[in-house]
């Protein structure tokens, strides 16, 4: 085949169905050699004619070193990472604690390595098409068959896999073991070549707890310090908190429970209609039947409280950010920190400054579920059109004009979902700050937990679900102010 | 359309520079200095030049239509009027007064009460009520809410939407929508209107209706208008006066007919070549003197039997004086014959061919 253009015309003048010269053409350059295999094969995916058993016999017996040669690394680490998992698994059947399931492991080792070999020399066909459509749109992207890519393979295929294949044929040695080691060689005492080498590299970093406990301690050290020095301010919090908390509390649980029961099914059918309101009514009637309600009412005005101080801390944060791409540059990262988190260590710095009880879980309650409050903020606010601003600067609005008469109001929808995220996250988190004693439901699952009462802690469980229902329904229909 | 050049005018902008970009001043200078290419600025400084040089004065109840396709830089430049952009260079004067200088409050203050503007995208506030929407200008001027509901509700029976005071936006049609923008832009009763392609969202139909209601109530309320539009056709329709844009540069400055008939470069006569010319075009502009007529061999005129016309009629008119005679057209001025018109300078005028 020569590159004239009168190939070219032929291969566009006829326009028959089967592909044209041209293409062919393109996947020998492509391939660099068996082009005829691969214009076949390419072909058959096209029309979906490769049959379920179809398999690349080079990758099949190749494995790594196919994908490497042809510079498909996606098959190269997928065939390295499932052979050597097979030679692991061998090897340990063979050398280590052979008595112990050795067998198994040595069977269990050849099966996922010929199964490994199959699979990406099942799939090795598809993966090489997917490199060939990119090699079309771009031709940087690998092509052809190259020796170095192959040395390149193996370099790796070196580095990796003996380390690997070695490790699973000996148990690593514990940090103590080391220890004991390391001493008998400050003695001068001959210690085997082996033993050096698996306490360097199979167990334990070999650092130890040098350096985490001093730095742990620091910490002590500085928590401390500032419980001390900033007494007045962590107590001018707890009041804080607890004046907005013994507000709710007085609402919620200082009002006898026909009232508040009347008054939570009368506001969820106003809101949210006539089913919620049903709803409602069966799920008080449940706290009620069991024993529930005055914790229930009492974590409701934990929530309640929590998500209050999310609403007056996290919109005008949300605005400031929105506002203020630097500032929401370096608020952004601690808004994930907070949120990826497990929710146990906000426990610890509450403990820390304020003690047990109710406003410290609280405070950990709001640092959880803040995050959603700004993040939904600064997403309403900026979601704004430009072109609505700029009309309302266009008639001499101010900036704070432009807040509260455009974006506020633009952003509200956006600000609703984050008030309830925060209401469901801050429901989960007062249950866990039962742990720290703030009451509340999450006492009873505790309870159940240490003393391995299930049944209880169902209960309690489908008690907080009720809960977290009663209080979702009311607030998604609150935000929908036309299905009343 | 009235006086249109008497006194002094109500805009008036001084070969106003924006360039886009950190080192914009720098640009500016390199520009000045070295007459640099749009393309040279981006390579050399990564400025976008987006309005270059531009000047123009519009007159008390003038309707200046700029016309540019996008990218042209009009839309940045009817942003410069009440400085919604700032220019990088150059003055603008509204009413006399150097719009540069104002501070924040003063500039609130002219955009709330001496420009209206109305958007291409109508821009309108979706939350609030076509009556809310229109009293927006006048809230944001504390004025208060009785005062300003009855100033909302003439403006929008001024644009024809009388009992939709109390709807929202989103339950009009786009048309209607854009009516609203127009009277938010007149509620606060605004010496200035700047129009930024606002019947451009508008299928043709609604289009041509609101462009005549525009028209129609312009006469009436004698606004001086800043009509941006990438349609040559609406800018021939809407403008006493019309600049062409090109890349950020006003490439011509002129009256429809100015435009069609004079255009200044190759650009601006691509532009005009598909434009019918005849209700742009008059007698003056396509009639040759009498003597020259005489001397060219046409001696044996009776003039007893020629249809007469003045130097202001359009072509339109001349086709059907001469459709109903053989004879060429005079032209009379004031009693004196002024020129005459064949058929051939007829049939020429209408192909825009000499």
């Amino acid at each position: 085949m020569t590159d004239t253009p009168a190939d070219a015309e032929l291969g566009l003048e006829t326009g028959d169905t089967t592909p044209s010269l041209q293409e062919r053409k393109l996947v020998s350059e492509f391939a660099g050699d068996k082009a005829d295999y691969y214009g076949d094969t390419f072909v058959h995916l096209q029309q979906n004619r490769l049959s379920a058993t179809h398999v690349n016999r080079s990758a099949l017996l190749a494995g790594p070193f196919w994908g490497a040669r042809r510079g498909n690394w996606t098959h190269f680490w997928i065939a390295l990472l499932l052979d050597v998992s097979g030679l692991m698994l061998m090897a340990r059947g063979l050398f280590a604690d052979p008595e112990k399931s050795g067998e198994f492991n040595l069977l269990w080792g050849i099966a996922v390595f010929i199964c490994g070999r199959l699979l990406t020399a099942r799939f090795a066909d598809q993966l090489y098409y997917r490199q060939y459509q990119s090699w079309r749109i771009d031709r940087a992207v690998n092509a052809g068959v190259s020796a170095s890519r192959i040395q390149v393979g193996l370099a790796l295929i070196l580095a990796l896999g003996p380390m690997l294949v070695y490790r699973a044929t000996q148990i690593a040695p514990t940090l103590r073991e080391c220890k004991r080691m390391w001493r008998a060689m400050g003695k001068g005492d001959e210690v085997s070549v082996g033993d050096r080498f698996n306490c360097w590299v199979i167990g334990e970093v070999p650092i130890g707890k040098n350096i985490q406990q001093p730095v742990a301690g620091g910490i002590n050290d500085f928590i401390d310090w500032m419980t001390i020095t900033f007494v007045t301010f962590f107590d001018a919090i707890t009041i804080g908190i607890r004046g907005v908390l013994n507000l709710l509390e007085l609402i919620f649980v200082g009002t006898p429970w026909p009232v508040m029961a009347f008054m939570l099914v009368l506001v969820a059918w106003r809101t949210a209609g006539k089913n919620v309101a049903i709803f409602t009514g069966l799920a008080l009637f449940y706290l009620g039947m069991f024993g529930f309600w005055q914790k229930s009412m009492s974590t409701l005005s934990l929530v309640g409280a929590a998500t209050l101080i999310c609403v007056l801390l996290g919109v005008p944060i949300g605005i400031w950010c929105a506002k203020s791409p630097r500032i929401y540059a370096f608020i952004r990262p601690v808004l994930d920190i907070m949120q990826t988190l497990p929710s146990f260590v906000y426990l610890i710095p509450a403990i820390a400054f304020f003690g047990v009880g109710k406003p410290p879980g609280i405070l950990a309650t709001v640092i959880f579920a803040l995050p959603p409050m700004v993040r939904l903020t600064v997403l309403g606010i900026t979601q704004v059109p430009e072109s609505v601003k700029e009309a309302a600067l266009a008639f001499g609005a101010t900036p704070r004009q432009l807040l509260w008469k455009v974006e506020l109001p633009l952003a509200v929808t956006s600000i609703m979902t984050g008030i309830n995220q925060t209401i469901m996250m801050s429901l989960s988190m007062v249950v866990v700050a039962a742990l720290i004693a703030a009451k509340g439901l999450g006492e009873d699952v505790l309870f159940a937990l240490q003393h391995v009462e299930h049944g209880l802690g169902l209960l309690a469980g489908a008690a907080i679900a009720l809960c977290a229902m009663i209080m979702d329904r009311i607030v998604q229909g609150a935000r929908k102010p036309d299905n009343s | 359309m009235g006086n249109t050049d008497a006194g002094a005018p109500v805009i008036e902008v001084r070969s106003v520079w924006k360039i886009f970009g950190s080192r914009a001043d720098e640009a500016l200078e390199a520009i000045r200095r070295d007459n640099l290419t749009k393309t040279d600025v981006l390579k050399q400084f990564g400025c976008v030049v987006g309005v270059a040089d531009a000047s123009f004065a519009v007159g008390q109840g003038e309707i200046f239509c700029i016309m540019g396709l996008s990218g042209s830089g009009k839309s940045t430049l009817v942003r410069h009027i009440n400085r919604l952009i700032e220019p990088t260079s150059g003055e603008i004067f509204l009413n006399g007064r150097d719009v540069n200088v104002l501070n924040d409050e003063e500039l609130r203050q002219l955009r709330a009460e001496t420009i209206g503007m109305v958007f291409q995208n109508m821009a309108l506030l979706p939350h609030r009520t076509v009556r809310d929407n229109v009293g927006f200008a006048l809230e944001l001027r504390g004025v208060d809410s009785y005062q300003r509901s009855i100033a909302a509700d003439e403006t929008i029976a001024k644009v024809d939407l009388t009992g939709y005071g109390d709807r929202y936006p989103s339950e009009l049609s786009g048309g209607m929508q854009q009516r609203v923008g127009l009277a938010r832009a007149l509620a606060a009763d605004p010496d200035i209107l700047l129009m930024d392609e606002p019947f451009s969202a508008l299928d043709p139909l609604i289009r041509r209706q609101l462009q005549d209601e525009f028209l129609a109530l312009s006469r009436v309320m004698h606004k001086t208008t800043l009509f941006i539009t990438h349609d040559l056709d609406e800018a021939i329709r809407m403008g006493s006066r019309i600049a062409i844009m090109k890349d950020g540069v006003i490439v011509q400055i002129g009256t429809p007919e100015d435009i069609v008939t004079k255009p200044a470069d190759e650009y601006v006569s691509d532009f005009v070549a598909g434009i019918s010319r005849l209700k742009l075009v008059f007698a003056h502009t396509v009639m040759q003197p009498l003597e020259a007529y005489k001397a060219n061999g046409g001696n044996g005129l009776d003039e007893t039997l020629c249809p007469v016309a003045d130097p202001e009629t359009d072509l339109n008119a001349l086709v059907d004086l001469s459709v109903d005679s053989e004879h060429p057209i005079l032209i009379k001025d004031d009693g004196n014959t002024v020129g005459v018109v064949t058929k051939t300078a007829l049939l020429r005028g209408i192909q825009g061919e000499p």
